[in-house]
């Protein structure tokens, strides 16, 4: 594991600082045997929905017109995969 | 020990498994605590090998108004060896020393029934191995030792999410894998979910 050297550690809340600062992001997240689709920067949700996929579409919709980013999530929290939309053209 | 009655308001020994499998839930056992404004506190913090382990487990158990035992894990890491005897050993170490309110966490409600049945009459309860169940029980039972109003589950549960996401943005621009945040050192790991909590409170 890489061990944070004081220097990086000075630096880990600037990075974070910037991490946050662009909150553009719609998230896919399980909850309660459905899913949500939550804005980040808001920490509010923006819908909630019976199937994964229903989610995922409705926040890939959003994350494209807003040119931010889609995260979804697995039902234990971790990070299933992005996509991101902040150029003209989505990855 | 000196310690202010605010500190020892706030503070909530957790006493858990740190295997390999537990990691997450572990991980999401102490941000729940934080996020709902209480401390954690763990027996590894305490590396001083001058003190003998038990000293600095009740010397911990003496500083905290509140304890969480997850005793969901006592099974053998492998076939052929013994069962591990720490947490429900720490949980029979509170019981005696204190009269603090203490939850009790198991993986399925009952199954402490065949093993622990001593603690009959507790409040045990159980998560299944869910985080978002685990989550739900921690807040709501600490919900009762407070007056002040708590984050729902629910939105602490939507936090959790968020906070692995950018937490983990920000530590692989560090060289950290997925596979090294998911095994950080308990002390380490509560310092970042209060950054990116102080990181979230001034965006």
């Amino acid at each position: 594991m890489p061990v944070m050297t004081e220097s990086q550690r000075a630096r880990f809340h600037d990075v974070l600082l910037e991490v946050m600062a662009d909150r553009n992001r719609f998230h896919v997240i399980s909850s309660k045997k459905r899913w949500i689709v939550l804005r980040a920067d808001t920490e509010r949700r923006t819908g909630t929905f019976d199937s994964r996929a229903e989610a995922i579409e409705r926040a890939r919709a959003l994350a494209m017109q807003s040119r931010g980013e889609l995260v979804i999530h697995e039902p234990d929290g971790s990070v299933a995969r992005r996509e991101s939309f902040r150029s003209a053209q989505a990855d | 020990m000196h310690l202010d009655a605010d500190g020892f308001a706030r503070n909530v020994f957790i006493n858990c498994p740190f295997d390999a499998e537990y990691l997450r839930l572990a991980q999401d056992l102490i941000f729940t605590v934080l996020d709902c404004g209480f401390e954690p506190r763990i027996a590894s913090e305490r590396a001083d090998s001058g003190q003998a382990r038990i000293e600095k487990i009740r010397d911990l158990i003496r500083s905290c108004r509140l304890s969480i035992h997850d005793i969901s894990r006592m099974e053998p890491l492998q076939t052929g060896d013994l069962p591990r005897f720490n947490m429900p050993f720490e949980l029979g170490l509170d019981l005696g020393l204190t009269t603090k309110q203490c939850l009790v966490l198991e993986k399925d409600r009952h199954r402490y029934q065949r093993v622990l049945s001593d603690l009959s009459g507790n409040d045990v309860r159980a998560h299944g191995g869910d985080p978002e169940c685990l989550v739900l029980e921690v807040r709501n039972w600490l919900r009762v030792t407070v007056s002040r109003k708590l984050p729902s589950s629910s939105q602490i549960w939507q936090r959790l999410n968020l906070f692995r996401d950018e937490f983990g943005l920000t530590l692989r621009q560090f060289g950290y894998s997925a596979r090294d945040i998911a095994s950080l050192e308990m002390a380490e790991y509560i310092q970042f979910v209060k950054d990116w909590q102080d990181a979230t409170r001034s965006a």
